[in-house]
């Protein structure tokens, strides 16, 4: 599992954007925004892992709960399926 | 996760750097002030940097002294001193002294109600030139037009 190639995630002004690169083209008028752990997520989706690679991941960085960490993976994955943004 | 529009000022260094890097940049841009062309519910702008001088009916994108971005058209031939005189198609003040330095890019393609045009398309030419020459009777028909909206919401 891992996020398309054609996206860039970048922090202006404190926030987490993703920005569609196509062919040169940095498209600004659609930007998908991102909280601290969804950054976090995309960061490391950005190499092909699994949900478990990311709920140690994220176990590992921040003070949560796993129930609930696992629930926020499964609803970003979710998220990033509906939208077309994994790889595969 | 959610898809919104951002600020010019919140993207402009991401943007810069694409720009000069050869490659484009595309946005939303915001206002009124290039109606009939540009809509802003949702017409986009493509743009790629600038590389010598702009001529006349170009578009760029430029930042005021005060930090403002701008997308207005190039309206004169440059001055003596370089510096370009530009207006918003839907305007008629000009805003003479714009300096090379405060250029960001120069539209390429835009997107008008989600068709796509290069800028090179004749019929946009066609626009260009005589939405110009027709710059110093703008605002008889546009104030006319903004008079005869008022009246009409009035009754």
């Amino acid at each position: 599992m891992k996020i398309k190639e054609d996206y860039l995630l970048r922090n202006v002004a404190g926030s987490h954007i993703v920005v569609p690169v196509g062919e040169g083209n940095l498209d600004f008028s659609g930007v998908i925004t991102l909280n601290d752990v969804g950054a976090f997520l995309w960061e490391r989706l950005q190499s092909d892992t699994t949900p478990e690679e990311l709920l140690s991941a994220l176990l590992a960085e921040y003070d949560v709960k796993s129930d609930v960490a696992k629930k926020d993976i499964d609803d970003f994955i979710v998220k990033l399926k509906g939208a077309d943004l994994l790889a595969d | 996760m959610q898809t919104k529009q951002v600020h010019l000022i919140d993207i402009y260094d991401v943007m810069a750097e694409k720009l000069a890097s050869g490659g484009t940049s595309t946005f939303n841009p915001h206002g009124t002030s290039m109606l009939p062309m540009l809509h802003d519910d949702g017409d986009k702008v493509e743009l790629k940097g600038i590389n010598g001088k702009l001529k006349k009916y170009d578009l760029p994108l430029y930042r005021r002294d005060n930090g403002a971005f701008v997308l207005h058209r190039v309206v004169r031939r440059p001055s003596a001193d370089g510096t370009y005189t530009m207006c918003g198609d839907n305007q008629w003040h000009l805003e003479r002294g714009i300096r090379q330095d405060q250029l960001v890019g120069v539209v390429v393609s835009f997107y008008r109600r989600g068709r796509h045009f290069s800028v090179d398309n004749i019929g946009y030419k066609i626009y260009c030139r005589i939405w110009v020459a027709v710059m110093p009777l703008r605002h008889l028909f546009i104030g006319g037009a903004r008079r005869l909206a008022r009246a009409l919401k009035r009754r």
